[in-house]
């Protein structure tokens, strides 16, 4: 019936894909136990939530020792390509994709302690479904090598982060949710857009395809506004200046365990892509000089932007949405100049800053009212010491005060940049680093007022009045 | 004394910490006792540094030489690897000399007394005492870290202590005492964090580099000729960058063969559009200035010195602000000589501007707290003046009037605290007449006021003696400048003398009849703790020697390791 070539180049096929099986494991894990809960959300008469819970647990925790195993498989040194040339793996992939793992499982432990989870008419099935969803999409992020598959798994995340962010039924949680979509949809437009260019000047949509390096920017000038687009798609997962626009609002809206997620996981992904990229392009000097004072500028507002506009925020969730825009500008100093150094200050910083995020929004879980004001957290700090203990001391390491990591990798990053400036001493780069650091003590303001209300007052409370003040001073 | 007797002197008060906050029952009256056990014994350890520290002519000089540092500790902290641009590396580096053990002991004795008076806290016990111990360890660290990034470890882990401290068991107006305490330092120390990331990057560790380019097979085995080797090698850009070890150690950054050759930190940078190292230095003058507080910058200290509780107040005023100007001796100083030699007119002019300020502020306060906090402006004003005379004297004056300051800030602000704790009002002008009804406090209250405003006999007046005399001897400070540091004296003469008439002379007046039944004289306790703070001035006044003989050597090694003599 079938002839023996078709079998014999059948079987080289199989052959070919079976490594891609062992580096998809974690996905198609996850992409299995999500179906499979929707198809239990739609067959079982009665909704248990907890029975929902333990399947996707136990499926994400399957599915991480499916990738531990894919760490004994694809050896150390070596990249991997898998489908082709639509993905590839390396060590650093496995880490991350460990990391994103990690995040999943403290957000679904998260999710367990909140009392909107526990609702009886939660469409719990539904809900897991999507987060599995997000993490796939992320985890399929982590591994591209080529712009499709960029651009897939980016629309794969939005679009279940968009229906999570809704997930409070609220007309609020649904405003936020639009703006997010809207946002979201004209950031990957103007990815698109940047991307038919690339496409267009090179013939290819591989990320490491030598042609990107072969176009010379000096005759093409409009190539660096065309990166800026292609990259916009990037900077919009991280909330990072300008695409910073929608996190406030979804911050506020989504269910805080969601929160903790976003704020962590799309950001450390979507910054291992952007460090590949650099440090890519950057074997072209004239990219480099082009992409360091980019990168610069958008850490710098990012960072700017970030801490000047939380200061006057009241709400808890809004506020963390405007500072997690400004440790997103730190974590983008990395990619002011991709050094080996600067590499191992990102995987430090990442893992740390995935800690304290996760940390703080546990405690912010714990300790908040349904309003979510600032000044909900009064007197909390006494009746639950362990959840206002680790606040504290999360909002320590976010600013970057010794003897937490925190500090260690605010020092590794800046000194990774003051390295840059020391071979290339251009004044913008001095300007990130001291900007930069003594941002820090408008950050140290915003949330010492949040461990004072959580630790001193007990009912009644007055605000801190020197605010205008304390900008001049900063100023 | 034991090898390790530095690390005991940090690590005591944090294991008493330990100890308070993971006990499991709520903490009894053993609190207080357990924290001023710790503190004692931390002042008998330092004591016993003191007595055995090594004096006299021939004694080693430490500043600028690791080797002749007493009481050495030295262990690797952590070293990385930055890829190609070298090898990162931090010490566990703790040592001391002349600068630094009249202040160590001088933290420890102001930290028991703080302790004693911390008796009376009943608001959250735990938490008081567990952050008054790891308040004390920063403290200590500080002063003996001879690792820059050990150093700032120290220097930053004192602010969250200090801020809940404030914030927590204040006054009214705590929490806003507490945030501009925390952000004013919080700046300050940035500052000094930039300068640290650029120096250590910019500063190899020879030894390490000859063992990691290896021309030795361990750093100890490092001579004095390696160690030149590799500096001319290092000038000589032969090292390759991934072989270059970088380090925090202070003396390191000292010797400017050790700067790499692309540092912009380094001497020898030039042609580029800013002066690096004229930078550097003014940032870390600024960071320290923050915390001694030098006007303009001192706007922090009235407000937090106002709200915090009394124990709080007296290790604020007693040891914190000294860690700023021991910060400009250890590191600004003689890491930037040069700029140091180019700011002595500026750091003298801020000095004199925040003698005559502070004075002129303390004379128009009617708070007794608020006056004895601005008064330290104007005495820490001093320091800077002799600082910035950098000639002998006035570096002796300026560590003397720092300790001087320690125990008679303590001292006036126990005896605020003494006051308020009897009517809670600290208004001069809610009393008069204090004398008749309270003799023994008032006889304190004369001892700290006298020897504050420099009669002779008491400390005071040394430590202002000095810092004027090297004014006036310094080449680089006009002498009108320095005769404006001559005013603050008369100006502290009047705002104690005035404030001492109003108080205390006259026949008794007090605002509300019902606290003729609340000033009773002095407790024992209290006894304890004013004795032996004016003991201490009265001593050291008369024998200053106690305190200059263990820094002589020091100082004139510091002095010409500025002067490059």
């Amino acid at each position: 019936m079938f002839s023996p070539e078709l079998i014999e180049s059948l079987r080289q096929k199989l052959s070919l894909l079976s490594p891609s099986l062992v580096g998809l494991g974690f996905e198609l894990m996850l992409a299995g136990v999500g179906l499979f809960l929707l198809l239990l959300d739609v067959l079982l008469p009665k909704k248990p939530v907890t029975f929902f819970w333990w399947v996707a647990t136990g499926g994400l925790l399957a599915a991480g020792a499916v990738l531990a195993g894919a760490h004994f498989y694809f050896p150390v040194e070596e990249t991997s390509y898998l489908l082709g040339k639509m993905l590839r793996i390396t060590a650093e992939t496995l880490y991350f994709k460990g990391l994103l793992g990690i995040s999943a499982l403290l957000t679904l432990w998260m999710l367990r302690g909140s009392a909107f989870f526990h609702r009886l008419d939660f469409p719990a099935g539904a809900f897991l479904f999507l987060f599995l969803s997000n993490v796939l999409g992320l985890s399929v992020l982590a591994m591209s090598a080529h712009w499709l598959s960029v651009y897939f798994s980016l629309e794969l995340v939005s679009v279940s982060a968009y229906l999570l962010t809704a997930f409070h039924f609220e007309p609020r949680a649904g405003e936020g949710s639009i703006k997010y979509l809207l946002f979201g949809a004209t950031a990957s437009a103007v990815m698109l857009y940047g991307l038919s260019f690339l496409y267009g000047f090179t013939g290819t949509l591989e990320i490491f395809s030598p042609t990107f390096l072969q176009v010379p920017v000096s005759k093409h000038p409009v190539l660096g506004l065309v990166w800026v687009l292609a990259l916009g798609g990037l900077l919009f997962k991280m909330a990072a200046f300008p695409f910073h626009i929608w996190a406030p609002d979804v911050y506020q809206s989504a269910p805080t365990p969601i929160v903790a997620f976003f704020s962590v996981a799309p950001k450390v992904v979507a910054l291992w892509v952007l460090w590949q990229i650099a440090s890519f392009l950057y074997e072209i000097e004239e990219l480099r000089r082009l992409f360091s004072l980019f990168w610069a500028g958008v850490a710098l507002l990012s960072i700017g932007l970030g801490n000047f506009a939380a200061l006057w925020q009241t709400h808890l969730k809004r506020l963390m949405a405007y500072s997690s825009i400004a440790q997103t500008g730190f974590l983008l100093v990395v990619l002011v100049v991709p050094s080996p150094g600067g590499f191992s200050a990102l995987l430090f910083y990442t893992t740390v800053y995935a800690l304290m995020n996760f940390g703080l929004f546990w405690g912010i879980a714990k300790m908040a009212s349904p309003e979510e004001t600032l000044d909900c957290l009064a007197g909390k700090g006494r009746e639950q010491v362990l959840a206002g203990g680790v606040l504290v001391l999360m909002a320590i390491a976010l600013v970057g005060l010794p003897p937490t990591a925190g500090f260690t990798a605010k020092l590794l990053i800046f000194s990774g940049l003051w390295e840059a400036y020391q071979t290339w001493p251009h004044p913008a780069l001095l300007v990130l680093f001291i900007f930069g650091l003594l941002n820090a003590a408008v950050f140290a303001f915003l949330l010492s007022q949040n461990s004072f209300l959580a630790f001193f007052q007990r009912k009644k409370h007055q605000r801190f009045a020197g605010k205008k003040y304390l900008i001049l001073t900063c100023l | 004394m034991p090898e390790n007797v530095l690390s005991c002197l940090i690590f005591l008060p944090l294991l008493g910490a330990l100890v308070l906050l993971l006990w499991p029952r709520p903490v009894g009256a053993w609190a207080k006792w357990l924290t001023i056990g710790l503190t004692f014994g931390q002042m008998g350890l330092a004591t016993g540094l003191y007595l055995y520290f090594e004096k006299g002519p021939e004694a080693p000089v430490g500043v600028y030489d690791l080797a002749s540092y007493q009481f050495v500790e030295q262990a690797s902290w952590f070293e990385i690897s930055l890829g190609r641009s070298g090898r990162l590396s931090a010490e566990y580096l703790l040592g001391i000399d002349g600068l630094s053990v009249g202040l160590v002991l001088l933290a420890t004795i102001v930290l028991f007394i703080g302790a004693v008076a911390s008796y009376t806290i009943e608001k959250l016990p735990r938490g008081y005492f567990a952050l008054y111990l790891v308040l004390s360890s920063a403290i200590v660290g500080c002063f003996v870290a001879l690792d820059f990034l050990l150093f700032y470890l120290f220097f930053e882990f004192m602010l969250l202590p200090m801020y809940f401290l404030i914030g927590i068991w204040g006054g009214e107006r705590r929490e806003y005492a507490a945030v501009k305490f925390f952000i004013y330092t919080l700046v300050g120390s940035l500052l000094i964090l930039v300068v640290m990331i650029g120096l250590y990057l910019s500063v190899i560790d020879p030894a390490k580099t000859a063992r990691q380019a290896g021309l030795i097979l361990h750093e100890a085995e490092a001579s004095p000729e390696i160690i030149r080797k590799v500096q001319a090698a290092l000038s000589a850009k032969k090292i390759a960058p991934e072989n270059q070890v970088y380090t925090f150690r202070m003396t390191a950054m000292m010797d400017p063969d050790n700067f790499a050759p692309n540092a912009l930190l380094g001497k020898s940078a030039s042609g580029f559009a800013l002066d690096f190292r004229f930078w550097a230095f003014w940032l870390l003058f600024i960071g320290f200035a923050i915390k001694l507080p030098m006007v303009p910058f001192h706007t922090w200290l009235p407000d937090a010195h106002v709200e915090a509780p009394t124990p709080v107040s007296v290790v604020l005023a007693g040891i914190l602000l000294k860690i700023g100007g021991y910060g400009m001796m250890r590191l600004a100083f003689p890491i930037f000589p040069e700029q140091a030699q180019a700011g002595m007119l500026v750091m003298g002019f801020i000095g004199v501007l925040s003698i005559l300020y502070g004075a002129l502020n303390a004379l128009a306060m009617d708070d007794l707290k608020k006056m004895v906090a601005h008064s330290s402006v104007s005495h820490m004003g001093f320091v800077l003046l002799g600082l910035a005379a950098l000639n002998s004297e006035g570096a002796h004056g300026a560590i003397y009037q720092m300790w001087s300051h320690g125990i008679l800030s303590a001292l006036l602000f126990l005896l605020v605290g003494v006051l308020y704790d009897r009517t809670h009002s600290r208004l001069i002008s809610h009393y008069r007449g204090l004398l008749g009804a309270m003799p023994y406090f008032g006889f304190f209250v004369m001892i700290g006021f006298f020897a504050s405003l420099g009669l002779p006999g008491f400390s005071g007046f040394i430590g202002e003696l000095f810092t004027l005399l090297g004014g006036f001897g310094s080449a680089g400070l006009p002498g009108w400048l320095v005769a404006g540091g001559v005013l603050g004296i008369v100006l502290g003469a009047a705002y104690f003398l005035w404030a001492l008439q109003r108080m205390f002379l006259g026949k008794l007046w007090l605002r509300e009849a019902s606290w003729r039944d609340k000033i009773q004289d002095l407790h024992p306790r209290e006894w304890l703790m004013l004795s032996l703070l004016s003991l201490l001035t009265l001593i050291t006044g008369l024998m200053p020697g106690l305190v200059f003989g263990p820094m002589s050597r020091s100082v004139e090694a510091w002095i010409q390791w500025i002067w490059g003599t």
